[in-house]
């Protein structure tokens, strides 16, 4: 019997490509944002309503990720956003190769800013980098208050909250206060988003922190 | 269910360690999994399963340590493990400002098998290898 010490991280093969991903769109300075949440919090509607907001200043790219169809992808490139659908077939996240993979269809010297819509899943996706600039976890109200909670490791991997759904107050449904409150108890360096994509709610603020995020990102180029 | 995605890529990392280490079988495979690592470790045994047959891995024992989650305070300096109650927060001083020190593990420590003439091993790797605070998970 032989016993050999590994010492190695399991995911590190899809570390060095998203490792890799971080390095070629550092090269072309876009920012990228990794999107995720449970099914049905919002993530496409806000891209909709993103593109509508930026798509006249910034050039956007999205790869948007689900299980089955290419539902999203239509919807995505329909509001004017290139989109590039990648099917997990039954997997319940992105990986990194996948992202790599996707990006081969975009030319980032055109594009400002890139979206990656992970599969709707409040666990799995939190565990795989993806060579995201900044990780935003959707909440909808509707989904309830206690998530951030039953669900902590998504909440402290991410950096942006992003409360959807914001106008269903009112229905009985988890509170603002209280969603807001539990996740900045898991994870209480969350920059906080309230949004109402349906009623435009909080969509400037988001807006600008994107135009922001891409300034930046320009100007750690030049520099 | 990305335990299984887990686990493939587990047996990935043991076949090429066993191959560079002249290992015919793996008997055994210990990782360690950190408690806000997202992977359920009943979920990863189950997953190993499917994942291991036909390779030289089938049948092996997956042990599982499992890491609780530990933090430090950057305002106060305290370290202290990171719970339901305040997750991220000092609970000594309040402060937001905190590093997490553990907890996020996935890491695969080391391979147990059997050479194929049941030799003793000869490169000197054998021997106690339980992980030490200086092995540092690359």
């Amino acid at each position: 019997m032989k016993e050999v010490k590994v010492l190695t991280k399991v995911l590190k093969a899809n570390d060095m490509i998203a490792a890799e991903i971080r390095s070629l769109l550092d090269l072309h300075a876009v920012p990228c944002l990794n999107l995720m949440s449970s099914p049905g919090a919002g993530k496409t509607t806000l891209l909709e309503k993103t593109a509508k907001l930026l798509s006249g200043s910034l050039s956007l790219a999205a790869i948007e990720g689900d299980v089955a169809t290419s539902l999203d992808g239509e919807r995505l490139n329909a509001v004017g956003i290139p989109t590039v659908q990648v099917n997990t077939g039954g997997g319940c996240h992105l990986d990194a190769t996948m992202i790599k993979d996707a990006l081969q269809n975009f030319d980032l010297d055109k594009t400002d800013l890139l979206f990656i819509e992970n599969v709707g899943n409040l666990i799995c996706p939190s565990t795989f980098d993806l060579g995201e600039h900044v990780r935003v976890v959707l909440l909808s109200l509707p989904e309830g208050e206690d998530k951030p909670l039953k669900y902590p490791a998504m909440f402290l991997n991410s950096s942006v909250l992003v409360l959807s759904k914001v106008d269903m107050v009112g229905w009985n449904v988890g509170t603002l206060a209280a969603s807001r409150a539990n996740a900045l108890k898991v994870n209480p360096r969350l920059k906080v988003f309230e949004v109402s994509s349906t009623e435009g709610t909080g969509l400037k603020e988001w807006a600008d922190y994107l135009r922001a995020l891409v300034v930046e990102k320009k100007r750690g180029k030049r520099d | 269910m990305h335990e299984l995605s887990v686990a493939q890529r587990i047996v990935e990392i043991v076949e090429e360690q066993a191959a560079k280490s002249g290992l015919a079988r793996v008997t055994a495979i210990k990782v360690r999994i950190g408690k806000l690592s997202t992977i359920v470790p009943e979920a990863l045994n189950f997953c190993f399963g499917f994942a291991t047959e036909d390779t030289l891995a089938a049948g092996a024992e997956l042990v599982i340590e499992e890491v609780a989650a530990e933090a430090r305070c950057n305002s106060c300096g305290k370290t202290f493990p990171v719970t339901e109650a305040y997750f991220l927060l000092c609970p000594s001083c309040s402060s937001p400002d905190t590093t997490l020190l553990k907890g996020q593990e996935l890491d695969l420590m080391s391979i147990e098998g059997e050479t194929p003439d049941g030799e003793k091993p000869d490169d000197g790797r054998t021997g106690d290898v339980t992980p030490k605070p200086g092995d540092n998970v690359q």
